[in-house]
């Protein structure tokens, strides 16, 4: 059984520079947790359909933020590509919706888990042919990287280490709020590059 | 050394969803876990507007949810390594604003608007649509997350920094 697929925050590996390959990426890691839950049973399909659900809707939001907006000012044709897309999300959120209900041990799971997966794959290859080869064919690398970072923060499980700052539970809980001591080193910052 | 304010959208965002759980199946979690993300991405954005003030942030620290833990009676913290270093990573302002943001979608549209001052998006535009148009399955996962009642504590904490932020734009604001 593999472990959750999604990142934790900074330590995706990924090349975090290209909007498109992280989106891309995500596709694979989707395909790889439709495969999970097939092959799975009992508590570990549960756990890896969770892990799917919240993969589609980590990237389902990442679209609807990042791509879709570019899509539609940047890209010909830009508000018809994006209302093609939501209609083809469309039938597969209803289809999610009913699965959210069911237990992943249903007789009938499994037929709308490959009704899920087929609207998915169809919905990811005209993602790929409408939206993403036109983002690399107009964007810069500036713009590519600015979405890839917005991605990632969408993507990104809490850390499980602590700040470096923070050695102990007792000094967490005496720091505080640092809101005045930012404010104070802020403003010094700014003087000091003559800024005000 | 990159500036990234990642690990602390991420952590003050598990902090929310902790503090006003969504009860029910994977994909209301989901769609609280979005908004909730949204809602810190554009409190932590303008809270921490240059590339310099996500470096300081970074030095710094953001000081852990300490208070916020206290504030909303959570026991959970206690003496769990784990449960302690993700709650390291918490901001305290930037949960507040977050909360203000979530229970008042004027207020996060206006948020959203001043975005466009802010170096993280790069001049380019994000629709954040799950946080200030939420439809109604957002809406009912996150009955918790969006409850004014609920949230007022944590929201009224810095809610005055935030209006003043919104009023003046960041550049004159700190």
């Amino acid at each position: 059984m593999s472990e959750p697929r999604t990142p934790q925050a900074r330590d995706d590996k990924a090349k975090g520079t290209d909007v498109v390959a992280l989106l891309m990426r995500q596709h694979g890691d989707i395909r790889n947790l439709f495969d999970e839950v097939e092959q799975s049973k009992g508590k570990e399909r549960r756990n890896a359909f969770h892990r799917l659900v919240r993969l589609l809707a980590v990237h389902e939001t990442a679209e609807e933020e990042v791509v879709h907006p570019f899509v539609r000012r940047m890209v010909p044709g830009g508000e018809q590509v994006v209302k093609d897309r939501l209609a083809e999300e469309k039938a597969a959120k209803e289809t999610l919706a009913t699965l959210d209900k069911m237990d992943t041990d249903d007789p009938k799971f499994m037929p709308q888990l490959m009704k899920l997966r087929k609207d998915v794959q169809e919905h990811a290859r005209a993602e790929e042919r409408y939206e993403f080869i036109h983002i690399r064919r107009t964007t810069d690398a500036t713009n590519l990287a600015a979405m890839a970072k917005a991605v990632k923060v969408a993507e990104a499980m809490a850390p499980t280490h602590p700040h470096p700052g923070v050695e102990s539970l007792a000094r967490n809980m005496a720091l505080g709020p640092v809101a005045a001591l930012m404010d104070r080193t802020k403003d010094a910052v700014r003087k000091a590059m003559g800024n005000d | 050394m990159q500036a990234d304010l990642s690990p602390v959208i991420a952590a003050t965002t598990q902090w929310l969803l902790r503090s006003y759980p969504h009860d029910g199946g994977p994909l209301g979690a989901s769609l609280a876990e979005a908004q909730a993300r949204q809602a810190v991405t554009v409190a932590a954005w303008l809270r921490y507007p240059t590339a310099t003030d996500a470096a300081l942030l970074t030095m710094a620290g953001p000081g852990g949810s300490g208070r916020l833990d206290w504030l909303v009676g959570s026991e959970a913290s206690g003496t769990d390594v784990a449960d302690h270093a993700w709650r390291s990573w918490v901001d305290e302002v930037v949960a507040s604003w977050a909360a203000c943001l979530l229970t008042a979608t004027a207020a996060a549209a206006q948020a959203v608007a001043h975005l466009a001052e802010c170096e993280h998006t790069g001049g380019l535009t994000f629709d954040f649509r799950r946080l200030v148009s939420p439809d109604d399955r957002d809406r009912q996962a996150a009955v918790l997350l969006r409850h004014p009642d609920l949230l007022a504590p944590v929201a009224d904490l810095h809610r005055a920094a935030l209006l003043e932020r919104l009023a003046q734009g960041w550049s004159n604001a700190a």
